[in-house]
């Protein structure tokens, strides 16, 4: 059990070799930044920053004074931020549904599509089978089927 | 004596049970006297973006726990999504992927430089849960002194072979239950004179008015409750499948109400008997437990089960899922409930449990106790500092 322990240095050489292996950059972790202002994972991690109101930082006046107004409105802000954090948990979930890193939820939506299709196939072939069941009707009626003669026909 | 928690998340915002467990011992070691620090990143919790460094890095006193952030590595998470994604997929990682795993998993350089720096000022450095690179690597840098808190389940990442390497050398392993200890065995071989079973801290006293709920959110009696998230690692889609199945046959009339984070599909024509009121302030949850007839756990994923406990606290039955041998053990220990293990059971269960009040009554007495008993909060401080902090007990 008396492993000699690793420098810490080493090891975190260590963990961005196998960072570097697997095809991300280590020392850059903004290169693989989009500039595509509609990129999804970059609006998602701005969100994931600023979506609570009145969480200012900032030191200037116009901060203290905006971080005040918020103090002084506690229970609105604070009802805005309770929807904002569950829609941007919801958007997170999402994201990872759709990535695959929440397999649970992607396997959700995964077998709702999948009954989804098998209730498609299912009315499918009940249509063509009705289809071809009115086709051998016709095919074995005596004479001729024509509105016409549905339309005269007398009704019970 | 100091000792350090090292968690990849910790704050009264950072949402999950281990996260919960954390810093619920954290702060009650350091009022029984204990020096605590916690070791910790400046992200928010699990389902926040992991690149996103919410908190400020430094040092702060919270309830009596010096709590320290590093910022964590903001990688690119492309290449793990897709590792991730084909582990959960069931397909096996080589050894140098199951490396790259971890490696753009949670990691904080800054925090391995404060451990390879200070861990020999600290007498215990424990580490929870086992599903971070905050624990991976963290350990490695004070193996010596190191204790693990797995809050291990039964899930494809406890297969990669790197944490067979890191079970073995933990000087000390927590487990919550007998079946998380049995499986970490099962995984990672035999743990002799390291594993102990030290259960988790609940707190058994609270106050709760059943009647309070019922009168605030107009529910009507007898309802069957469940607290949790409402997800299908939860099993949540079953127990409403199955609740709706045992109302159609409409032997006893009863109510589902579900409490906690995200959100169910309840099937069209049950909105009648199955209420989702979302996340509660935490006095209504206690509640509810009061108002309820009976707690449903039916998770198969657990590793010990608060929310089963604080039931008992409030004296309610349990019907718990038999496939979860956890809660299934702590049922039948405690005899404080049943399990059931599909939609038939479910509902024979709980017709018993309607048709039987005093049964169900001495059987919620009975999880009172057995909590009491095990898991009361200065039953597990108790134990922390005789059997994990005492200096007979040094790894």
């Amino acid at each position: 059990m008396n492993e000699p322990i690793p420098d810490v240095e080493a090891l975190i050489t260590q963990i961005r070799a196998a960072v570097r292996e697997a095809g991300a950059d280590p020392d850059d972790p903004q290169k693989n930044k989009a500039a595509d202002p509609d990129d999804l994972y970059e609006n998602l991690r701005l969100l994931n920053e600023a979506h609570l109101v009145g969480q200012s930082r900032g030191r200037g006046l116009r901060h203290r004074f905006g971080r005040f107004l918020f103090r002084c409105l506690a229970p609105v802000p604070s009802e805005i931020n309770a929807v904002h954090v569950r829609l941007v948990r919801i958007l997170n979930r999402l994201v990872m549904a759709l990535d695959g890193r929440d397999t649970i939820t992607a396997g959700e939506l995964l077998k709702r599509t999948r009954q989804r299709q098998d209730l498609m196939a299912l009315l499918s072939d009940r249509l063509a089978e009705l289809e071809r069941r009115v086709q051998a009707l016709e095919q074995s009626s005596t004479g001729p089927c024509d509105a016409a003669s549905v339309a005269d026909a007398p009704r019970q | 004596m100091r000792i350090a928690f090292v968690a990849p998340f910790y704050g009264s915002r950072a949402a999950g049970g281990a996260e919960s467990e954390c810093r619920q011992t954290a702060e009650r070691l350091a009022a029984a006297g204990v020096k605590v620090d916690v070791l910790t990143t400046c992200l928010l919790d699990l389902h926040h973006d992991w690149r996103v460094n919410v908190h400020s890095e430094g040092i702060r006193e919270e309830k009596g726990v010096r709590v320290i952030r590093f910022r964590a590595e903001t990688l690119d998470w492309r290449p793990f999504v897709s590792l991730n994604s084909r582990l959960l997929a069931g397909e096996t990682l080589s050894e140098s992927e199951e490396r790259q795993f971890i490696a753009l998993h949670i990691n904080s350089f800054g925090l391995y430089r404060h451990l390879a720096k200070q861990a020999s000022r600290y007498a215990r450095v424990i580490f929870i849960p086992y599903l971070f690179g905050t624990t991976y690597h963290g350990l490695q840098l004070c193996a010596e002194r190191s204790i693990l808190i797995p809050c291990l389940h039964d899930e494809p990442y406890a297969r990669l072979r790197i944490f067979q390497t890191l079970f073995q050398r933990a000087r000390r392993i927590l487990y919550h239950s007998a079946a998380e200890q049995r499986l970490g065995q099962a995984l990672y071989g035999p743990d002799a004179g390291r594993g102990l079973l030290l259960g988790e801290g609940v707190q058994t006293a609270f106050e709760s008015d059943g009647a309070r709920f019922l009168r605030r959110y107009g529910v009507e009696p007898p309802f069957v409750l469940y607290v949790g998230r409402k997800d299908a690692a939860k099993n949540v889609p079953a127990l409403v499948r199955d609740f709706c199945a045992w109302q159609r046959t409409g032997k006893t009339k009863a109510r589902l109400v579900l409490i906690g984070p995200e959100s169910v599909t309840v099937p069209p024509g049950a909105e009648k008997y199955v209420l989702d009121l979302g996340f509660l302030p935490e006095q209504d949850k206690k509640d509810a437990y009061s108002a309820a007839a009976v707690l449903c756990q039916p998770s198969m994923n657990e590793s010990f089960s608060l929310a089963l406990m604080e039931g008992w606290c409030c004296g309610r039955p349990a019907l718990v899922h038999g496939r979860c041998a956890v809660t299934r053990e702590h049922v039948v220990a405690a005899k404080g409930g049943l399990y059931y293990e599909n939609t038939a059971e479910f509902g024979a269960m709980l017709d018993y449990l309607f048709s039987h009040p005093e049964t169900a009554q001495a059987m919620g007495e009975a999880g009172r106790c057995y909590v009491r008993r095990h898991f009361d909060w200065p039953v597990i401080i108790r134990r922390w500092q005789k059997e994990v902090l005492s200096p007979s007990t040094a790894p």
